[in-house]
């Protein structure tokens, strides 16, 4: 009864074993449905017989995935999104919304100057110059671009530039609910609109090829209960033009992280959602990817101890502590580090300056004045939660983080006479002028510990600027093979610079969507 | 299957056993694509005695299985698989269309904790596209997803 599936844009209707299903219900058995397990076990051994198959799978649905997926419709390929965990989103749905555009209409009004090149320069500096450069330029070129195709599926941008650690202007637009999921859920009802399929609790076990090794179509596990690695079933889906690897980042792997680095264990928080582990990465190499730069996981330096995840610190401090207040040392109420640097700057010196020779940690304390809160509305959860706390005095901060006041005192003296003189003498932040009114100043102040913890990962698989794949010892692009979002390594470098992840993502997800729908005259002449 | 309108005019997103497609519109996907779960065990109805070698059979497979007290009643004392699983040998988490059918769909059960402070059916990361047993578990704690990275809590939400 088994057949090869014939050629055809759509997927095929009911199978042999949903039928069987379907009977092994009706007649109340037992045996038949022990039967359907043991037969789409059987299904996997034979090369020949494919479950179903499409033109484009696009593996992961956070950012990178839903862009590639509306990018793959639109030029005609059958579509389908295979995503490992119950939820759709993965890390983007749970992002902060932050996204960095070069010559975004907010900073046209507002008469910001910028560019790709200026955006480049940053993000080369960030990354200490081991950036592609090549994938920058493309990634920061499409910005304005990947900006308003957000906004034509209908994601809807507030009306306030931020500018994070390490971008020498305002350039970073934020969603209005502060989450990637104001970008995720309208992208993806949009791909769908447009006729891709979404499959959720679907893992990609391995990528198949053929004996002389091209890539035919995929293993993966339906019905997947994540982490579970008995639940579900194997079947083989058939690809005729293009796999498209948008699986995020493994920093939520202790075991392959620490493998990478040690220091990296347990004890390290992590922002991640539960799904981000290193399978699919496994999966590429397994077909010979080239992998890049691995080791390098970028800590947050604005997560907070008191909360797990990524929680409310990261926005606070982002927007509001580290630009317009101060981080001190909690033992000599002092600053240690320039509080708007890139991460790596940050976290480096926290790990550096806030343990003791123990190793006993001494969580630093960020805090702003009142008005520096203004960007950050959600502290009044972050209030409630135990993450975040309001004081009406030095004396009384001082005195709840256990901080010197004398010292502390005279910091924030000092602080504030910078601020006056628009110039930071001891650690170069940038003080702005149009936003004097929001510097540490009076009383209440609000106040978060800050720690690092795992956020990013920048390495993952090489791609060209055709989101192609590179293959390990030919370093030809692998055919068929696709990938985007931060699976790949090489756009960031060793440090990622804040809310270019969006930017990346939305740009090469494109990109490698389009090209694997593209991809079409070639994959027929290899068959 | 259960279709929800989420857009507007013909346009139809359907949330199935094959996963979440469009339908009315530039499909790829006819509805009679998805599989027979959840709809076609309305029309066989409830067989007692082989529901009951049913579950027999998957205790032997996947050994005993702990049950909530609430859903006791309902599902014959763990005897009735089908209930939430339709056809499937259970190892697999149910189909939302099993619970949707006593509960209501995400939208209504989105307008249902509409008041609360922070609305679980309907998250600003992932709006109404969370399959109810990502938090609602019969055969282990339940534990709600926002607890990954948040520390509210739900005064109301059954362990
Ligand atoms: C909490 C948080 C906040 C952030 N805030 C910002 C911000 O404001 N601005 C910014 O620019 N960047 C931010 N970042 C970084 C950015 O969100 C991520 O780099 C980006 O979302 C990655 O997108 P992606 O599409 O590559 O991967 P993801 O969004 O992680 O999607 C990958 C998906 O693939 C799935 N998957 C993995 N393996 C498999 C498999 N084997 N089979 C099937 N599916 C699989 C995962 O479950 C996941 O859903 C943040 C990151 C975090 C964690």
């Amino acid at each position: 009864m088994r057949k090869k599936t014939a050629h055809s844009d759509k997927p095929k209707g009911l199978h042999r074993r949903d039928m069987l299903k379907a009977a092994g219900i009706a007649a109340g058995s037992v045996l038949f449905s022990q039967m359907t397990v043991t037969e789409s076990k059987a299904s996997t051994l034979k090369s020949d017989y494919w479950d179903r198959e499409f033109d484009v799978i696009v593996a992961g649905s956070g950012f990178a995935g839903c862009a590639a997926a509306i990018a793959a419709r639109r030029e005609g390929a059958s579509t389908l999104v295979i995503e490992k965990m119950p939820v759709f989103g993965g890390n983007s749905a749970i992002n902060g919304g932050a996204m960095a555009v070069a010559g975004s209409p907010l900073q046209k009004e507002k008469g910001i100057e910028d560019s790709v090149e200026l955006m480049m320069a940053d993000m080369l500096k960030g990354g200490r110059g081991t950036n592609h450069v090549d994938l920058l330029r493309v990634v920061c070129a499409g910005t304005a671009e990947a900006f308003e195709m957000t906004k034509e599926f209908g994601v809807k941008w507030k009306d306030v530039l931020l500018q994070f650690g390490g971008h020498s202007v305002q350039r970073t637009c934020q969603t209005v609910n502060f989450t990637g999921g104001d970008i995720t859920i309208p992208l993806m009802e949009g791909g769908i609109k447009l006729g891709a399929i979404y499959k959720n609790r679907c893992k990609l076990e391995k990528i198949l090829t053929d004996d002389s090794g091209v890539i035919t179509g995929v293993l993966v596990r339906e019905n997947y209960d994540f982490p579970n690695e008995e639940s579900g079933v194997l079947r083989r889906y058939k690809i005729n033009r293009g796999f498209v690897a948008c699986t995020g980042g493994f920093g939520n792997d202790i075991p392959f992280r620490m493998m990478q680095n040690p220091t990296l264990d347990d004890t390290v928080g992590c922002t991640n959602h539960s799904g981000a582990t290193s399978e699919s990465f496994h999966a590429l190499l397994a077909v010979n990817a080239a992998p890049v730069n691995t080791a390098s996981f970028q800590l947050g330096p604005w997560a907070s101890p008191d909360e797990s995840g990524f929680g409310y610190a990261p926005q606070f401090n982002q927007q509001a502590a580290f630009p317009y207040g101060i981080m001190v040392d909690i033992r000599d109420g002092k600053r240690f580090v320039n509080e708007n640097a890139d991460r790596k700057t940050r976290a480096d010196a926290q790990l550096k300056h806030c343990k003791d020779e123990t190793g006993k940690i001494y969580y630093p304390v960020a805090f702003c004045s009142e008005p520096g809160t203004v960007k950050s509305p959600t502290v009044k959860y972050a209030l409630k939660e135990g993450v975040a706390w309001k004081f009406d005095s030095l004396e009384e901060l001082a005195a709840h983080f256990g901080i010197p006041l004398e010292p502390l005192k005279a910091q924030v003296k000092r602080f504030k006479s910078f601020v006056a003189k628009g110039k930071d003498e001891e650690f170069g932040k940038p003080i702005f002028d149009f936003d004097r009114s929001m510097y540490l100043d009076k009383p209440p102040y609000y106040a978060m510990r800050a720690w690092p913890k795992v956020h990013f990962c920048q390495g993952g698989v090489n791609i060209n600027t055709k989101a192609e794949v590179i293959h390990m010892q030919s370093r030809q692009a692998i055919p068929k093979l696709f990938a985007a979002g931060e699976i790949t390594g090489g756009t960031h470098g060793e440090s990622r610079l804040g809310s270019c992840a969006i930017a990346e993502t939305l740009v090469m997800g494109t990109i490698a969507g389009k090209n694997a729908a593209l991809n079409k005259a070639r994959s027929r002449k290899g068959e | 299957m259960k279709r929800l309108t989420i857009l507007a005019a013909v346009m139809v997103l359907c949330v199935g056993a094959w996963g979440v497609f469009a339908s009315g519109g530039d499909s790829q996907t006819p509805s009679s694509q998805v599989g027979p779960d959840g709809k076609k065990l309305d029309e066989v109805g409830y067989n007692p005695s082989a529901a009951a070698q049913l579950a027999e059979s998957t205790r032997i497979m996947l050994g005993e299985r702990t049950l909530k007290d609430y859903h006791k009643k309902i599902h014959q004392n763990g005897n009735n698989c089908q209930l939430c699983h339709s056809g499937e040998a259970p190892t697999a988490p149910p189909d939302d269309a099993n619970c949707i059918r006593c509960h209501g769909t995400p939208q209504q059960m989105a307008k249902v904790t509409a008041k609360l402070e922070r609305n679980p059916h309907n998250a600003p990361h992932y709006g109404t596209y969370v399959p109810c047993t990502t938090c609602h578990k019969e055969h282990q704690p339940s534990k709600v997803l926002c607890a990954d990275c948040h520390s509210f809590t739900f005064e109301n939400f059954k362990k």
